[in-house]
């Protein structure tokens, strides 16, 4: 840490002057005075070495990027509706035209979308209202530190009092990334159902009166009853001396809680990092499926537009998909359908799109 | 993963093969717009190929189109990171011998798709020119030549702009592990 406080001060001449000097390396063309001009520089100290080293290291990782041309690419046709297409016939998928014209409205959406600035409460325990459109998300900055990503077509309220930190989710899906409070504690209620934590990372969605709750961070003590026991069962569990008492349920990081809406039934699962960062894409306005099936897949979808999406065969719903798309860019969703994975996507007209095999 | 139980008519001995004869062309053009610098598209076409050849042997490809570009893409990307490689390279060689060379790479710390998202949104942020500088050095593999050329710029204004574009993920890079609090190892990459 020390290393790096004594960077900061620095900092930004080094990284500058490093940066520059990267980008001239990538050219690949240095002069013999370039050349000598970039030995004096990379020697001054180990700190430009370092510098240098460390921000070349962040350009091979952005080489991660290249996974963007195919989301880009189908968000560039950019189409306004959706219009009934022929049957795709062979070999004329990737005739998309990509020009920079059509990527930059992509990359301008996407600005348009992360410009959006969090919404922070004015006076401190004032409660706040927060609710989204289909397709839309917010995030609200709290007076306590805490933050919340709140989901498309979602609604909740925040109430702080002394004692606790309270939001209540009405409907969708929102995620909490809380402050650490040991004597706040902060509890999220969806229903009868109640989550609480005193400082971690978690989502809960509640849709349909379906609940599932997935823990990024830390741990949260789910609870089917009154809130003041959900609290008493977190000291219990912080403290490690008692048992758990009967109707609360521990959640780790990584663990993923569903209750069903029919059998009320509690089904944990542990998911892998690569599963958790996945749904959680959301956060950042990106949906990502990976080997999913078409089923799944336009369930989720549904949550994002207003239009009505119906698989027409069976077959068709068990097809496995993959792809990253933004929040609000659905058309590129069907597009990709259409061109990689020959669906036909038809709009009905009464605001239902029928997705059948085009095969 | 037995084939017997899948039920499923197997592809004859065509298999990826046959579709990628099918989809050659297609997946030429495609290479050609996102790698423009690839003089070896043969290579790529031909690497691609084969590593589709080899997972068909360790299981069923459901989805054979979508996954030959899936895999043209990560060839693409394997390109890139060689003429990464090559610049960490050549900036080793002035290593001094008290730094020690063993670092984990950043690349190891977090989550691939993650950090698409995370660069992504680095990206969106930039300003338009220098977005556009980014997107096609990155996205799709331009050479900074080929950047300058696209957009009518010197490669210098070119240069400046890479320059930013990095600084920009490099400093969502530390916020963001900052805020998934992991400190320590943001801070040990500085040093």
């Amino acid at each position: 840490m020390k290393q790096k406080d004594v960077l900061s001060s620095t900092a930004p001449d080094l990284t500058a002057e490093a940066a520059a000097w990267l980008a001239q390396l990538e050219t690949g063309k240095l002069s013999s005075e370039d050349m000598a001009a970039f030995r004096e520089w990379i020697q001054r100290s180990p700190r430009h070495y370092a510098e240098i080293r460390r921000l070349a290291g962040v350009s091979l990782e952005t080489n991660v990027l290249a996974g963007m041309a195919e989301p880009l690419r189908t968000a560039a046709s950019n189409r306004k509706h959706l219009k009934r297409i022929e049957k795709p016939s062979r070999g004329r998928s990737f005739k998309v035209p990509l020009g920079v014209a059509g990527m930059l409205t992509a990359c301008a959406l996407a600005v348009a979308f992360y410009i959006q600035q969090p919404v922070t409460s004015s006076t401190p325990d004032e409660p706040i209202h927060a609710a989204t459109e289909v397709g839309q998300t917010e995030e609200i900055a709290l007076q306590d530190g805490s933050r919340i990503n709140l989901n498309t077509d979602s609604k909740l309220d925040v109430a702080f009092v002394k004692a606790e930190r309270s939001v209540y989710l009405e409907k969708g899906e929102a995620f909490f990334d809380v402050a650490h409070d040991p004597d706040r504690p902060f509890t999220v209620y969806a229903g009868t159902h109640s989550v609480t934590a005193v400082g971690t990372a978690f989502s809960v969605r509640w849709t349909d009166d379906e609940l599932i709750v997935t823990v990024s961070e830390g741990k949260v003590v789910y609870d089917d009853g009154p809130p003041e026991k959900a609290a008493e069962g977190l000291k219990t569990a912080a403290s490690k001396t008692a048992k758990p008492v009967a109707q609360k349920t521990f959640l780790a990081a990584g663990e993923r809680l569903e209750i069903s809406p029919v059998s009320q039934q509690e089904k944990i699962q542990q998911l892998p990092d690569q599963t958790l960062s996945r749904e959680l894409a959301w956060r950042s306005g990106f949906l990502d499926f990976e080997d999913a099936q078409l089923r799944d897949v336009v369930r989720e979808m549904q949550r994002y537009t207003p239009m009505r999406i119906e698989i027409a065969d069976e077959d068709l719903a068990e097809l496995r998909f993959g792809g990253v798309f933004r929040i609000g860019e659905t058309d590129a969703f069907f597009e990709a359908l259409e061109l990689s994975f020959d669906v036909q996507v038809e709009e009905a007209g009464d605001g239902r799109l029928i997705l059948t095999s085009a095969k | 993963m037995s084939s017997d139980i899948s039920g499923r008519k197997r592809k004859g001995t065509g298999g990826i093969f046959s579709v990628f004869r099918e989809q050659e062309a297609g997946l030429r053009r495609f290479l050609r717009r996102i790698s423009p610098s690839s003089s070896d598209i043969d290579d790529i076409t031909q690497e691609t190929i084969l590593r589709a050849l080899q997972a068909e042997r360790e299981r069923e490809i459901l989805q054979p189109k979508a996954y030959l570009y899936t895999i043209a893409r990560n060839v693409v990307r394997d390109s890139l990171d060689k003429k990464s490689r090559s610049v960490i390279d050549f900036i080793e060689d002035f290593a001094p011998e008290t730094v020690s060379s063993n670092e984990p790479l950043v690349e190891d710390q977090v989550d691939g798709r993650q950090r698409m998202l995370l660069f992504w949104e680095a990206v969106a942020t930039l300003p338009e020119q220098c977005q556009q500088v980014f997107v096609l050095k990155k996205v799709y593999g331009y050479s900074h030549a080929e950047i300058s050329k696209e957009l009518g710029i010197s490669v210098s204004t070119t240069e400046k702009h890479v320059a930013a574009g990095l600084r920009r993920c490099s400093e969502f890079l530390d916020k963001r592990s900052v805020r998934f609090g992991k400190e320590s190892e943001s801070a040990s990459l500085q040093g």
